[in-house]
């Protein structure tokens, strides 16, 4: 312990010196003065056609940004709860999103775009900018960003050197630590290696072990290498991240009294993800011309372990082991000129080679409720006094799948510029071909006790193939006039989420078929059964891309010196919505299905002001979204409000900076932000909402010169609130909000 | 033609996995795709009334060491029975006369639902058998049961 605080001693003693100090302000001074995108696509200044929210490396840190979910409401219209786990990254923006499978947001670290979701739940450092275009970037970005597209940027050894480093102790047990080092040893070369580790000691208690249920750890590392030589510039960034971790903290609610119960489930729940990402970007950049090509590698090894029916019964467990090999390659020009017209055109290739393995194993309480109760039923109306009987207290439906997806796309888009006007026209081709091949099986032994003296093995299996195609054309249309105090702009886009297949669906599938199969082989066959569904199975395992347009005003102004302001009003048309779909009756899994057509109208809306250390800013976003057709033969839910989505989006921040002539303590900054969110609608019939709600925070931040200690909390009202509804088994599940927080951080530049 | 038609039977039934053992409950699942009587079951509820159904398949087959049994598919034996069943009943006896069978039986424990199923024990099993129409009338259990039916290639 003395050894540690002997070092640390030393470390602040280091850097309260003036040159830390001097290092330290240029880190910031740099990122928050200087307007620096690295997109290869353009350069997002305040006066493009597109609705932009930017977040500095100050603005991050200020905000204790964790990871991609705490933007959540920092952009108006963004929201990606926290679904109990690093899996479910799901995103909604400007009322559309989805719980499961493709995301509306693509996400670009370092230009590499990252192609699995399952990936984009990871811990910030070091995060130089985050960049984040609202309605459909379709036309440079292509497939999934019919919501938007965020762009990382991180800190580069190019423009940076030096050593940072962070510690921060929050409730409850949970503490993070990062440490990086940049260097330019020549000055056209430049090395940085980042690692970071988080310990989460959770937050929610499973009350049938009493144990804490959603804790964990993570790890990660990021080496950059970058060089130039002549017209030549390269880019190499190797990034590793592992993460452990507990989850799935659902609250049981009571059907007949709504009571929301403690968590409490029998099974181990957890998640496991490796991921490796090699990006490399070459550029060719001439006065005249950016030629880049942009190659990245990245694997996904990730395991879901889930007590499904988290209940303290034994129904049945899941797990999702997948792994997937990502290639891309992306070459981009764009002409540099400052003329009439500008272009950027560009060709992008993919292909990903998913396995997944996700077996469902039911349990003693699962087999008698889901599958022998089924037949049971049947048969004790002709004969009340025989039984179906399974020999074994569980049995597993494994489904094996083999998911290559490959894509394709040209794309171009040209500006020209006429007087104060700016016209935008641009096009995309994107083609994708993806196929599944799955096996799912199960076998068990099996004997009617009326007839069959000894039991016989039963073996069910779903085996096939399944292929598709799809071809978008993603055009983008904007004009923009320019005055002296800013811009007012309208654009028209077309964006759309990917097509795939529904893995989640084969227990359900097999276990239908497993019913039927039995009956068969028993020479029987049920009128009906209560809770089997029957599946067209082709085209329940796939289903095809989701289409938006976009149509949208926005402007962006700066009236006055350190006052900017930024608003917009958008109408998006959605077609062959994928919503997420439910079996009926006592069914295990969930699918993917074109099944919707909706609308969202909405209004964004962004302020900012600083004036020497005081900085204010509000983003608010409103959301009018809804189903303009549903139909899910049960009932209609035209005009209903989709659910998942909020309505409102909030966010306040108040900061001040004072900045104190003393030879230790530099600045002291006071800052507290508010964030409201709802309400948000839990199911398609509107019946069940978590209302809006605030959550405070705040966070006081000495600074030593290059030392800087942070004390911060989040949810300083404690409010209770809830950030997901689901059905499993036919039974309702909340997953409520992370408490009130407190911690405290030290940071380190020299 | 006859004997064809029994081979086609047979391999058919063996092909279903149709055992005529009595501890072997690998019993016949799936009509005969394509060619099958099909008639009308009568069943007398025991109450005044009679449960009918129509289009019900049936084959049969005699073994190598003469024993004759037929199959009905997907019955149902009275109209709030909630499942049909598929039922074999084996070691029919039977006289053949200028291509005619004629068929009798008593006591014969038919299979279903994967073995014997002794609450429905055939007594009193009386019928004949052609190349064009199968006909039977027994007692299931207690209940009076006829079949009519006539050769179909479906």
């Amino acid at each position: 312990m003395k050894r540690y605080i002997a070092i640390l001693t030393l470390v602040v003693l280091c850097a309260t010196t003036a040159v830390a100090q001097e290092l330290a302000d240029s880190l910031y001074h740099h990122f928050d003065e200087v307007e620096i995108s690295a997109s290869l696509k353009g350069t997002t200044t305040r006066y493009a056609p597109v609705t932009a929210t930017t977040l500095s490396l100050r603005s991050l840190e200020n905000r204790g940004v964790g990871s991609i979910k705490d933007i959540s409401t920092l952009a108006p219209n963004f929201y990606q709860p926290d679904y109990g786990s690093s899996i479910t990254s799901s995103i909604y923006v400007r009322g559309f999103g989805s719980r499961i499978d493709q995301p509306v947001l693509g996400l670009t670290i370092d230009n590499i775009p990252v192609m699995n979701k399952n990936a984009f739940d990871f811990d910030f450092y070091d995060i130089r900018r985050v960049e984040l275009l609202r309605g459909p970037q379709g036309t440079l970005y292509g497939r999934n960003t019919s919501g938007g597209v965020m762009n990382i940027t991180t800190l580069s050894p190019m423009v940076w050197q030096g050593l940072r480093a962070m510690v921060e102790r929050s409730t409850i047990n949970s503490y993070r630590a990062s440490a990086s080092y940049y260097a330019k040893p020549t000055e056209d070369f430049g090395y940085s290696l980042a690692v970071g580790y988080n310990h989460d000691g959770g937050h929610f208690t499973n009350h049938y072990n009493s144990t804490i249920c959603d804790d964990g750890d993570s790890a990660s590392a990021r080496l950059r290498v970058q060089a130039s030589k002549g017209f030549w510039s390269f880019d190499n960034t190797l990034s590793v991240g592992y993460t452990r971790e507990g989850g799935y903290a659902y609250h049981h609610i009571q059907p007949e009294t709504g009571i929301v119960e403690e968590v409490a489930y029998n099974d181990p729940s957890s998640y496991e993800r490796l991921n490796i990402s090699e990006g490399f970007v070459a550029s060719y950049t001439t006065p005249t011309l950016d030629l880049s090509t942009i190659t990245s590698y990245q694997y996904l090894d990730d395991c879901m372990t889930l007590d499904q029916d988290f209940s303290p019964r034994s129904m049945f467990t899941m797990q999702q082991m997948q792994r997937e090999h990502t290639l891309t390659q992306e070459v981009v020009v764009r002409n540099k000129e400052r003329g009439v017209w500008q272009g950027i055109t560009g060709a992008f290739l993919f292909g990903k080679w998913l396995d997944m393995s996700s077996p469902v194993t039911f349990k003693e309480d699962g087999i008698n409720d889901l599958i022998l109760g089924n037949i049971n039923n049947g048969i004790h109306n002709v004969f009340p006094d025989s039984n179906m009987l399974f020999s074994t207290n569980e049995f597993v439906i494994e489904s094996l799948f083999a998911i290559p997806t490959y894509g394709a796309a040209l794309y171009h888009q040209s500006s020209v510029e006429l007087g104060n006007w700016s016209l935008v026209a641009g096009l995309r081709l994107d083609y994708e071909y993806a196929t599944m091949e799955y096996n799912s099986f199960a076998s068990v032994p099996y004997r009617f006790d009326m007839t069959m003296p000894d039991f016989k093995e039963f073996r069910t299996e779903f085996k096939g193939r399944e292929r598709q195609h799809f071809f978008e054309i993603l055009p983008k249309l904007s004009a923009e006039y320019t005055t002296p105090i800013g811009d007012i702009y309208a654009t028209i886009s077309r964006g759309y989420k990917t097509g795939g297949y529904n893995t989640q669906i084969f227990s359900d599938i097999l276990q239908s078929k497993m019913m039927t199969d039995m009956m068969a082989d028993l020479g029987i066959e049920l009128d009906s059964a209560e809770g089997a569904t029957s599946y067209d199975t082709a085209e329940a395992t796939k289903y095809k891309p989701e289409t938006s347009w976009n149509f949208e005003i926005g402007t962006h102004l700066s009236p006055a010196e350190g006052l900017n302001l930024d608003g917009a009003i958008y109408w998006i048309e959605c077609f062959d919505q994928q919503v997420t779909v439910l079996p009926k009756g006592k069914n295990t899994g969930r699918m993917m299905s074109n099944a919707a057509r909706a609308r969202s109208l909405g209004i964004e809306f962004s302020a900012d002001y600083t004036l020497k250390g005081l900085n204010l800013r509000a983003d608010y976003g409103y959301t009018n979204a809804k189903f303009r057709e549903y139909d899910d033969g049960v009932q209609n839910y035209r005009g209903r409000f989709l659910p998942y989505a909020p309505q409102n989006t909030v966010a306040l921040l108040a900061s001040y900076t004072f900045t104190i002539q003393n030879e230790t303590l530099k600045q002291v900054t006071l800052s507290a932000d508010y964030r409201g969110i709802g309400d948000i609608y839990w199911n398609e019939t509107n019946s069940l909402k978590q209302s809006y709600y605030s959550l405070l925070g705040a966070q006081i931040a000495l600074r030593l010169n290059a030392v800087t200690l942070a004390v911060w909390g989040k949810n300083l009202l404690n409010t209770d609130y809830n950030t997901f509804y689901f059905k499993s088994v036919g039974e309702e599940f909340y997953s409520k909000g992370l408490p009130l927080q407190v911690g405290v951080r030290l940071s380190l530049n020299l | 033609m006859k004997s064809i038609r029994r081979f086609i039977y047979m391999v058919a039934l063996l092909a279903l996995g149709v055992g005529c053992d009595t501890g072997d409950n690998n019993l016949p699942t799936k009509p005969v795709e394509e060619e099958c009587y099909i008639g009308t079951l009568s069943v007398d509820q025991n109450d005044g009334t009679f449960y009918y159904q129509s289009n019900v398949k049936t084959t049969y087959e005699i073994s190598a060491e003469g024993r004759l049994s037929f199959a009905m598919y997907s019955v149902k034996f009275a109209e709030g029975m909630p499942i049909k069943l598929n039922m074999f009943v084996d070691g029919v006896e039977f006289i053949e006369e200028d291509g005619q069978y004629t068929l009798s039986g008593n006591g014969i424990v038919p299979y279903a639902m994967g073995g014997p199923f002794e609450k429905f024990t055939i007594t009193n099993l009386t019928g004949g058998l052609t190349e064009e129409s199968f006909s039977l009338e027994f007692l299931c259990g207690e209940y009076p049961v006829t079949y009519s039916g006539v050769w179909r290639t479906i």
